[in-house]
């Protein structure tokens, strides 16, 4: 009895894979991409694709999919000769920089694999706060409000376009090795994560923030450091500490020490000097020459 | 012995059961496939108008309708041209330097994914966070030679695509709306609506926004339902229909706007000029400068009069005749400039008026108050003013779709005796 079941549901799983039919494919389904070259954009793509993909394995986007942001805020992209202007300023004060700087190969291993753009900026109207740039993962950096951009400005580019790209790439950094616990403990009494804003950049200083958004948590304290050390200038960061210490205040001594463990991490895990790197970017931001640095774009004229 | 059998039986059916693959297909194609050319039709409809877009943008579904002339080029470069007050300081306002495509999400999506100044103001968040609250992504409801639906993807306003007419350029075609926008709802026109067993009243339509109330019903801005549109070349579109037929676009025929089952129009003059005081708050301008004969006599004579007894003030003299109704009778207020060249002078004057079959039986009824009537006895030539709007009168309008932008009042028993008069609104 035994022996016939058996027999009888070896039979049945034999037959079963013997009678039934196997699908036939039909041709593939996917269409090989095709470059356009008389599309609007090729010329502006190709050359992101020479200066950015193959040299740094980056995606430059600057068409903007909503789906890729945040829902919760109301965006629109940037216009194409933003873009065309920022990609060239990315390349002169940010990745020719690092080459420089760091060891070869630094920005191809660990920089961003996207960089998004995005028009206007991340509003939070209850707040009274705005974003302008954020990182993702170690993997993407997104920056706002480029249509903003004054390009006749340094200074009003990097606070909203620089000094966030260095603070978006340090965010990548202490996401791909971790931020020191030390730097954690200094500030540790003073972070205000739901009330930052309200903070003026004379109290950050004198806590020893290098900027309000510094005082709301430590990552963002870390970031502040580099960031603002990288493109402040002499005097900028000497009114800085200046402020910081007046009156007593504990602002000046707090904010070296925060300098000076960045530093150290910096070369420690990444083999990167900060105040080479600084030292750098302050050249050439010195030296603007927009001829030399738009020299391999172009740019969209309105029709 | 039977076991066995029951057995067998089992597993022959299971791995018949098994081998059955007979499905019926409920599309033609696969899923991937398909989408692909929803895509491709709408690329294809898109780029195929030889003259471009009239995009009917509604930036949310609480939003007026704005016109926008749009060309989709193959080379995926879009050019947007808009004339409005909201975002182009009412001037014609081009951007040709941004791009567009289709792709897929959840659907066949038309995007406008970099910044073109007309295209995106309305999406703009602003210093607020959210500006107009307008969408650049859009789902692709319907996309076919000659329309084109789509529907924002953030904030899920319809918004209507269709061919411009070759030849027209967008001067004309602004200037076309503009006009047609001026006389449909100019004075703050009344409209009603109906469908069928349906019958509506629409007002405010001149801020881009029917109000929807029950015919005989009063309107109420504060719960009465609000329809987006906007006014095209030579009708309206709404946002969503006022109807249960779904019909959102009009045509103006003649004198009303139709979309073939539904129909939009105003009154009858008479029954027009009653609702006119009641539903819009109105009054009825007379026109002082083209009217009969006996009654401009009156009118330079008064003037005269009053440049005599005041000499030194340049302006003396009528400046207007405006019937307005107060709860229980109409008054026609008589404006002019006496001693103050700088400060006009009111004087009101008591008026009954009541239709009566075809016709407006007006009532002459004398001074309001004490002031009226002094200045009825120092210029006597008043009285005839006021006893030539007396009479009976046959109403006719210059434009059945907007009477309020003229309607002439011909007196019954003598036709020589006639004035014009426009609706105003304060």
């Amino acid at each position: 009895m035994k022996k016939f079941y058996q027999i009888a549901i070896l039979s049945v799983l034999l037959l079963g894979f013997a009678s039934c039919e196997k699908d036939k494919f039909g041709e593939s389904i996917f269409i090989d991409p095709v470059v356009d070259t008389t599309a609007y954009s090729y010329p502006f793509d190709q050359w992101l694709h020479k200066y950015y993909t193959i040299p740094y394995n980056v995606e430059f986007r600057y068409r903007l999919d909503d789906s890729g942001t945040d829902p919760n805020y109301n965006v629109v992209p940037v216009s194409m000769s933003k873009a065309d202007t920022i990609a060239h300023l990315a390349l002169y004060l940010w990745y020719d920089v690092y080459d420089s700087v760091a060891v070869p190969g630094f920005l191809h291993d660990n920089g961003p694999r996207i960089i998004q753009l995005i028009g206007s900026a991340m509003i939070n109207a209850a707040q009274g706060t705005e974003k302008l740039g954020q990182a993702e993962g170690g993997i993407k950096i997104t920056l706002m409000k480029i249509n903003l951009m004054q390009t006749d400005n340094i200074d009003q580019l990097n606070e909203y376009i620089f000094k966030t790209m260095h603070h978006e790439f340090s965010h990548i950094l202490h996401q791909k090795k971790t931020m020191p616990k030390e730097f954690e403990q200094i500030s540790a009494a003073d972070y205000n994560p739901d009330g930052w804003q309200y903070t003026t950049e004379t109290e950050a200083w004198q806590l020893g923030f290098a900027s309000p958004y510094g005082s709301s948590q430590a990552r963002e304290d870390f970031v502040e450091i580099i960031a603002n050390y990288i493109v402040k200038s002499d005097a900028q960061i000497e009114r800085m500490l200046t402020v910081a210490g007046q009156d007593g205040k504990k602002g000046r001594a707090v904010l070296t020490q925060k300098i000076e463990i960045c530093r150290e991490w910096l070369a420690d895990r990444w083999d990167l000097n900060l105040d080479e790197l600084r030292a750098e970017v302050q050249k050439r931001q010195n030296n603007m020459d927009w001829d030399m640095i738009m020299s391999l774009g172009f740019l969209h004229e309105q029709k | 012995m039977k076991a066995k059998y029951i057995v067998l039986v089992l597993a022959l059916a299971s791995v018949f059961c098994a081998c059955n693959r007979d499905e019926k297909d409920l599309f033609d194609d696969r899923a991937a496939v398909r989408a692909q050319k929803a895509l491709e039709n709408a690329f294809d409809v898109l780029t195929a108008p030889v003259n471009g877009w009239e995009m009917i943008y509604f930036a949310n579904p609480t939003s007026a309708g704005y016109n926008v002339l749009v060309t989709f080029n193959k080379d995926g470069s879009v050019t947007a041209t808009a004339k409005n007050e909201a975002t182009t300081g009412n001037k014609i306002q081009t951007d040709s330097s941004s791009t567009w495509g289709v792709i897929n999400d959840y659907g066949p999506i038309l995007t406008f994914d970099t910044y073109n100044k007309v295209l995106h103001a309305w999406a703009d968040p602003q210093s607020d966070g959210d500006g107009y609250l307008g969408d650049y992504e859009f789902l692709i409801l319907h996309a076919e030679q000659g329309y084109v639906k789509l529907k924002g993807k953030k904030h899920s306003a319809y918004c209507y695509l269709y061919p411009l007419a070759i030849g027209i350029t967008q001067d004309q075609y602004f200037a076309s709306v503009e006009t047609l926008n001026a006389r449909m709802f100019g004075n703050s026109n009344l409209l009603h609506a109906k469908s069928g067993g349906q019958e509506y009243l629409l007002y405010g339509g001149a801020s881009g926004m029917f109000i929807r109330t029950a015919t005989g019903s009063t309107p109420d801005v504060e719960t009465d339902p609000a329809f987006p549109l906007a006014v095209r070349q030579n009708g309206i579109q709404l946002m969503v229909p006022i109807f249960d037929n779904g019909n959102t676009k009009y045509e103006l025929q003649s004198a009303e706007l139709t979309d073939g089952s539904s129909t939009i129009y105003a009154s009858a003059p008479l029954a027009y000029f009653k609702e006119y005081f009641d539903l819009a708050q109105g009054r009825w301008s007379v026109d002082i400068t083209e009217i009969n004969e006996t009654t401009m006599a009156a009118i330079e004579a008064v003037n005269a009069a009053l440049r005599t007894s005041y000499p030194k003030s340049k302006k003396a003299g009528i400046l207007g005749l405006k019937f307005k109704k107060m709860t229980d009778h109409f008054e026609l207020v008589l404006r002019y400039y006496g001693s103050s060249s700088t400060s006009a002078t009111e004087m009101n004057y008591l008026y009954s008026i009541a239709t009566s079959g075809n016709s407006l039986h007006i009532t002459y009824n004398g001074a309001a108050n004490e002031n009226a009537q002094k200045v009825l006895n120092a210029f006597p030539d008043l009285l005839t003013i006021f006893q030539s709007l007396d009479g009976v009168f046959a109403l006719t309008t210059n434009d059945a779709i907007n009477p309020s932008n003229g309607c002439k009042l011909t007196n019954n028993a003598n036709s020589s005796i006639w004035f014009n008069i426009t609706g105003t609104v304060e």
